[in-house]
């Protein structure tokens, strides 16, 4: 059965080119990403101009957005730097910009043609917020991570307007853009990429009135988000975008993240419900990435003390780690496997394809490229191993982390 | 320049009062982020300001989400507005909310972000002539507030002493604990509790942090104290000063405050509030120059030149190298290698093969290629032709 109801974008993270192309191949409908400047993540490998234009024509040529953060908190020096950069973004004709800032968007609306995309940065929580901002020009909204699924669907009725919301990832336990504890205490701007994450940080607090001190808690780090049991909804409440958070994460992250919910976008597409194993499967996949304790925080209903992620982080004994990417496949003689984390021989490993199930393969024998036989590979190096049918280049190697 | 302040009581009203404060920011707790104050008290309050003949301002800066902005909105309508003058807004949902719906006067709060001149004065355009006052953020520093007064038409507000804001969440953080560790007391959905947080992960110990009805706050370890820059701002033509004693133990210093003219006043005042004090981002703002230490650039790819990127290296044997630039080469080219750590190598390609390890004397629709080997060179070197 096929339906005819209008499906989110699926929005995944593109920390770098290598990572763009793969959330593009692993079935993201829009990437977001980074220049060199005026993002958040001033940390990230982020893009050079060059690798801009590649990566453009990479997701344009097979039909999917590209959308450019500029969600600093931008002063003046930056905002005269920024207008040269705009006008390239608008030669290369990328889809939107993600912008936090009144004076940004006024830069981006006197300069170019560029569609504007208001930031959660920016914490817009309500439709009168998102009033406001139609009136400056801004064409879709990036909600704030406290509004739930029906707020945002009110909102999206009440200011006739694009809802973005996200969907899967890391989350502020601040109000976006309400934090500046790295600002005044480790002297980087958060709100302009030096985010130091002192949220992550174990705490001891002393109740001083109760005579009560309290030690090493993580009191102010968030469960992650996890929306995938709650994607109906979405769909339903007819939000355009939805976005997983990750551009610092790893090439098994964006892979799953963009597999998994790409799958069943598409499978609700077909059949109009969830009523399958698959949706059992896709949270096991979810799972198979490094994070936190998932929780749904507040989509369905206000995040409330279980949606604090109290303890030292870890990995789990669910974690995979990304072993490798197929960089070139010979039919029915070899394929070469970029080594990211080392393997042995004998070791059980799993392709993820870009669409259906995961290739189960068992390391039988191993070379380099000069054909030396080896046992074990080391990180950045590459491997021959036999070849695999169903597999295709840029597919991510995983295997599970033993603990 | 003007003094401006918050008040919470008619005694503490009384004092500002004394203390020559024309006007005076008073809110109820359904709107505001910290006070403890009910409609009815609130209402009384503004009321008792405006027999003083003082300028009333209802601060109202919580943020709210979709389902709680209508019940926020239902408390500021019971608001006695005749003895409210203006309105100081934060969210810019309840700032279209009171710019659309009522005839109010406005002051706008941003001191959150809004660090260029451009933004604030398109607010400032976009709320015409009921915008009264912008309050500007902390993270600007004593020249770009000059510059900024300068530039904009409406007078403009900073903070002179009180406690720096760093976090906010809507979240309760500090019940959670007490609850589950401290036996005997229940915590309710309004409950108002306090602590000092501390980690041994950051060398600032003592953060104050205040959890209430609308979620957690946390403050800087040290207060904000500009009192002895008084003279330098009177002289940048800032309008207003505001002084926050609302987690003071005693408002009575407001008079003290306002009446000192010498060093020697603001000394004494200064050692009466006896918190640990800061000038925060007043001389200087260069919270962006460690941004070029959070990665390496010399992995950067830099292009006219580029070739691409060493993938792996076989001591003896070979580099491959994953290209990734358009520029052409062959087995006679010179390369230039950038290492991670900035050394530059010059090399010669003697010997070419590609994946299959057959030899190869150009590149024709090659992705890796591996040339001869040469010590030195690390994985993610960054190779130009040279």
């Amino acid at each position: 059965m096929s339906n005819n109801l209008n499906m989110p974008e699926l929005l995944s993270p593109a920390g770098s080119l290598d990572k763009l192309k793969v959330a593009v191949s692993y079935g993201a409908n829009a990437v977001y990403l980074g220049g060199l400047k005026f993002g958040l993540r001033s940390a990230a490998d982020n893009f050079t101009d060059e690798e801009l234009i590649e990566g453009v024509k990479f997701a344009h040529d097979r039909g999917v957005l590209v959308y450019v953060v500029l969600n600093g908190f931008l002063h003046d020096q930056d905002l005269s730097e920024l207008v040269e950069f705009i006008k390239y973004l608008d030669e290369l004709k990328i889809d939107a910009v993600i912008v936090s800032d009144l004076g940004v968007v006024q830069t981006v609306k006197k300069h170019t043609n560029l569609e504007v995309h208001l930031s959660t940065q920016a914490s817009c929580l309500n439709s009168h917020s998102a009033k406001f901002w139609k009136k400056m020009g801004v064409t879709r909204i990036v909600l704030g991570r406290e509004v739930s699924i029906a707020e945002a669907a009110k909102i999206k009725k009440e200011a006739d307007i694009e809802i973005e919301m996200f969907i899967h990832g890391s989350m502020c336990m601040a109000y976006s853009g309400n934090c500046v504890i790295s600002n005044f205490t480790q002297g980087r701007d958060s709100n302009r990429g030096g985010c130091a994450h002192s949220c992550r940080f174990e705490y001891t607090l002393k109740f001083d009135e109760l005579d009560f001190e309290s030690k090493n808690k993580y009191f102010m780090s968030s469960k992650d988000l996890n929306g995938l049991r709650v994607l109906e909804e979405f769909i339903k409440a007819g939000i355009d975008s939805i976005k997983v958070e990750g551009r610092m994460k790893s090439h098994l992250y964006t892979a799953t993240m963009s597999k998994v919910y790409s799958e069943a976008l598409s499978f609700y597409k077909e059949h109009g419900h969830f009523l399958s194993d698959k949706l059992l499967e896709w949270e096991e996949e979810l799972k198979k990435v490094t994070h936190r304790t998932y929780a749904p925080t507040n989509l369905i209903e206000k995040a409330d003390a279980s949606t604090i992620f109290n303890e030292r982080e870890h990995a789990s004994d669910t974690d995979y780690k990304m072993v490798g990417r197929v960089i070139e496949k010979f039919e029915n003689e070899f394929i070469l496997i970029e080594v990211r984390n080392a393997f042995n021989l004998g070791d059980e490993l799993e392709i993820l394809p870009f669409k259906g199930e995961k290739i189960t393969l068992k390391i039988e024998k191993m070379n380099l490229l000069n054909e030396e036989i080896i046992e074990r590979t080391k990180p950045t190096t590459i491997v021959k191993i036999p070849f695999v049918g169903q597999c295709e280049i840029n597919n991510i190697v995983r295997a599970k982390v033993l603990s | 320049m003007k003094f401006t302040t918050y008040i919470n009581s008619l005694h503490e009203l009384s004092i500002a009062k004394d203390a020559g404060a024309e006007e005076i920011i008073i809110s109820a707790k359904d709107l505001n982020r910290f006070s403890k104050l009910s409609i009815l008290e609130t209402n009384k309050l503004l009321k008792e300001a405006k027999k003083l003949e003082m300028t009333t301002l209802l601060e109202w800066d919580v943020l709210y989400t979709e389902n709680e902005i209508d019940s926020a909105i239902k408390s500021f309508h019971e608001i006695d507005l005749d003895v409210v003058d203006r309105v100081r807004v934060q969210d810019l949902g309840v700032m279209e909310y009171i710019f659309s719906n009522t005839n109010k006067e406005m002051e706008l709060i941003l001191e959150n972000g809004n660090h260029n001149l451009f933004g604030i004065q398109t607010y400032e355009t976009y709320l015409g002539e009921r915008l009264k006052k912008i309050i500007l953020s902390i993270e600007l520093n004593k020249d770009k507030l000059t510059e900024y007064i300068k530039e904009l038409k409406t007078p403009v507000e900073y903070l002179g002493l009180g406690r720096i804001l760093l976090f906010y969440s809507p979240r309760k953080l500090l019940a959670p604990i007490i609850s589950g560790e401290k036996e005997g007391i229940n915590y309710s959905e309004n409950s108002y509790l306090e602590a000092l947080g501390e980690s041994e992960e950051s060398p600032h110990k003592g953060f104050p942090i205040i959890e209430n009805s609308h979620g957690t706050f946390m403050f800087h370890i040290k207060d904000l104290f500009l009192l002895d820059k008084m003279s330098e701002l009177i002289q940048s033509g800032l309008q207003f000063l505001r002084i926050d004693l609302r987690f003071y133990k005693d408002f009575s210093l407001l008079q003290k405050i306002t009446k000192a003219q010498t060093s020697d006043d603001i000394q004494e005042v200064k050692e009466l509030y006896g918190n640990k004090v800061i000038r925060g981002y007043y001389q200087i703002n260069k919270s962006d120059v460690l941004f070029k230490k959070l990665k390496n650039y010399r992995i950067q790819r830099k292009d006219e030149s580029y070739i691409g990127e060493v993938i792996e290296i076989l001591k003896g044997n070979y580099l491959a190298i994953d290209i990734k630039g358009s520029t052409n080469f062959d087995i006679n080219s010179h390369l230039k290698l950038i290492t991670p750590e900035g050394k530059e190598l010059l090399m010669k390609i003697v010997s070419m093969k590609d994946i299959k390890y057959e030899d190869i004397t150009e590149v024709e629709n090659q992705k890796i290629v591996l040339i001869n080997y040469m010590s030195g060179v690390w994985p993610k070197s960054q190779v130009y032709l040279n």
